[in-house]
């Protein structure tokens, strides 16, 4: 039988019977709509949960019982007598850098973000800023923002951005150790002149040469006079994984929702496809005893549900894609961006898999002519 | 008996057997852990040409010896030799061929299909058979019109009363020009003008042709077109008489 003919009755079907078509076509397009925003979701959430974070041999030093480093509090003196300490009970060569960090959250252009001063000698070689395009701030007036946060700001080098009240050049696009970190990089000076001394820095950055025992030299360092009580000492990627402990959790419930979505989607298609033939049973069963072939039968079924699964992917990309619009920048948590994406990949794996599920639903209930009542 | 099912030039076959000829035939079905026996040892030799009517009450076992001889469900046991072909015995597609080339079925209820016009309707058993789609209506149309309805063309199922839409069913059954018409209680959802039309209207095109009628129901008015008639109760078929 001609695939035309087929297409004509399964056209003339899906035509007479419009508010069943109508209907089915808004419950998939919902189901896919639910499935690309949750799929775009939790695949933000995975590349954040997933993100490794600062290097190994770098020890945070914060003050004790904080757990935002924005709260800590510490001066040179403190810093620097934790790097002799180490320097004495490890030999001279332990510790490669000692570097004062000013890390604080602020609200820029309405996103919370990082803002991070360091001296600049130390921003590449202790902090493993990458330096992406321009140069390393140089004066108080300049800024270099991460890839992150200039997609949340829609800016670009050359530009101005207003941080607690300053307008800042940017000058640099750099990538912190945590990609997804949202953050605004400046000379110390620039910090101190911004946010003031009287808290001193935030995070003592104490750099261990390679061959170093870092967790050794963590729980020695914590129990010297300098630091014992006052003082916590955090591996920096410790800290990091903290922060996005909480986030991994959530980005497994991502993942869940995730195949929750795609199962929903799913077995919502093959739920259109089996009771669309539960209804046409009867018209089904005559077809069977005029003479079509349970394949051929199988077929029309296939057309028609194929047709209307793949008409709703229109739509529900549509609006998940309008639902998201808004947010393409992203969302900060813990200052790192969360972007959801409707990517190509995820948008044809699902219509594939709703074709599947569709087309499996009309062979089950098609592979059993029964004779017409 | 071979297992092809396509079409032989003459109502008789040519070895004198009959048209139709059930030995034993028995069906059974499952209903959950119970099992029904809708026919027990029916014996039939119905001969190309006949125009057999099966009565009985509801529950008898019509329908089930129908849809035996109809190719559409496959006997339990015993065998079933329908113009040539082992029904008991052939291949499912082979059943499908004869079901599309030779015979023609008759619903109680219709079964037209709703989103096509009366043309379409009986359009679908030749394009089955691959026929395209223009040569299909155009021997549909021809058809329907012979029936006396040829106004009513484009009308789709709802838009026809129930005498017009049986006559549809039978445009439908006949179109294709089949060896064998199985009408299962053809009159049961016609008033009585409409159910005597239709049962005129059975009897001219058997009349036509070298058509083979079954028709189950419970209606004796029938059984003054038959040329025999069976009487079916409990699953067991009796030979009622020569009507003639």
């Amino acid at each position: 039988m001609r695939a035309i003919v087929l297409f004509r009755l399964v056209w003339k079907d899906l035509v007479h019977d419009r508010l069943r078509s109508v209907l089915s076509l808004a419950l998939l397009s919902v189901l896919v709509t639910l499935f690309l925003l949750v799929t775009a979701l939790a695949r933000a959430l995975q590349t954040f949960g997933s993100d490794e974070g600062t290097p190994a041999n770098n020890l945070w030093i914060i003050s004790a019982n904080v757990i935002d480093p924005g709260h800590s509090s510490l001066y040179q003196e403190t810093l620097d007598q934790a790097a002799a300490d180490v320097r004495a009970n490890y030999g001279p060569d332990s510790v490669t850098a000692a570097s004062p960090v000013i890390f604080r959250y602020l609200r820029v252009a309405d996103r919370l973000m990082q803002i991070l001063a360091v001296p600049p000698a130390d921003a590449e070689s202790v902090h493993h800023l990458e330096l992406l395009d321009g140069h390393w701030p140089r004066t108080t007036s300049q800024a270099a923002v991460s890839r992150s946060a200039m997609s949340l700001l829609d800016a670009s080098i050359g530009e101005q951005v207003e941080v607690y009240g300053r307008p800042f050049s940017i000058v640099a696009l750099f990538e912190p150790p945590s990609a997804q970190a949202v953050s605004i990089g400046m000379t110390y000076a620039a910090g101190q002149n911004l946010l003031g001394t009287g808290h001193g820095f935030q995070i003592g950055v104490l750099q261990l040469s390679p061959q170093s025992d870092v967790p050794a030299v963590q729980s020695w360092l914590e129990q010297t006079p300098n630091l014992a009580g006052r003082y916590s000492v955090y591996q920096a990627r410790q800290v990091t994984r903290n922060l996005t402990r909480i986030l991994e959790a959530t980005a497994v419930l991502g993942r869940v929702f995730q195949m929750l979505a795609l199962l929903v989607v799913t077995f919502g298609s093959l739920n259109a496809a089996s009771l669309f033939v539960l209804e046409r049973q009867r018209d089904i069963n005559t077809l069977y005893a005029i003479g079509y072939s349970t394949s051929t039968v199988q077929t029309v079924l296939l057309i028609r549900t194929c047709i209307l699964s793949l008409a709703a992917f229109l739509p529900g990309w549509a609006v998940a894609s309008l639902l998201l619009a808004p947010h393409q920048g992203g969302a900060v948590v813990f200052s790192s961006a969360i972007v959801p994406v409707v990517s190509g990949a995820t948008t044809a794996s699902a219509a594939a898999l709703v074709v599947m599920a569709a087309g499996a639903g009309a062979w089950f209930a098609g592979r059993q002519p029964q004779a017409p009542s | 008996m071979t297992d092809s099912a396509g079409p032989q030039t003459t109502g008789a076959d040519s070895d004198g057997s009959p048209f139709i000829l059930a030995q034993d035939l028995s069906k059974t079905y499952q209903q959950g852990r119970l099992q029904v026996e809708a026919l027990r040892g029916v014996n039939l030799a119905i001969p190309a040409g006949a125009f057999v009517v099966i009565l009985g009450p509801s529950g008898g076992g019509k329908t089930t010896l129908l849809n035996l001889i109809g190719g559409i469900s496959r006997p339990s046991g015993g065998s079933l030799v329908v113009g040539g072909l082992a029904l008991d015995r052939v291949k499912r597609a082979t059943t499908v061929r004869y079901r599309r080339e030779q015979v023609g079925f008759v619903f109680q209820f219709f079964n037209l299909l709703p989103a096509l016009s009366a043309c379409d309707n009986v359009a679908l058993t030749l394009l089955a058979r691959g026929v395209g789609w223009r040569e299909a209506c155009q021997r549909s149309r021809h058809v329907l019109c012979e029936l006396g309805m040829g106004d009513r063309l484009d009308h789709r199922p709802v838009e026809l009363s129930g005498g017009e839409q049986q006559r549809v069913a039978i445009a439908r059954a006949v179109v294709g020009k089949p060896r064998l018409l199985l009408a299962d209680e053809p009159t049961g959802n016609l008033d009585a003008e409409s159910a005597t039309q239709t049962a005129e209207l059975l009897q001219r095109l058997h009349h036509q042709g070298s058509l083979t009628c079954l028709l189950a129901t419970h209606n004796e008015q029938f059984c003054r077109f038959a040329t025999t008639v069976y009487e079916i109760r409990s699953g067991v078929v009796f030979l009622q008489g020569d009507s003639r």
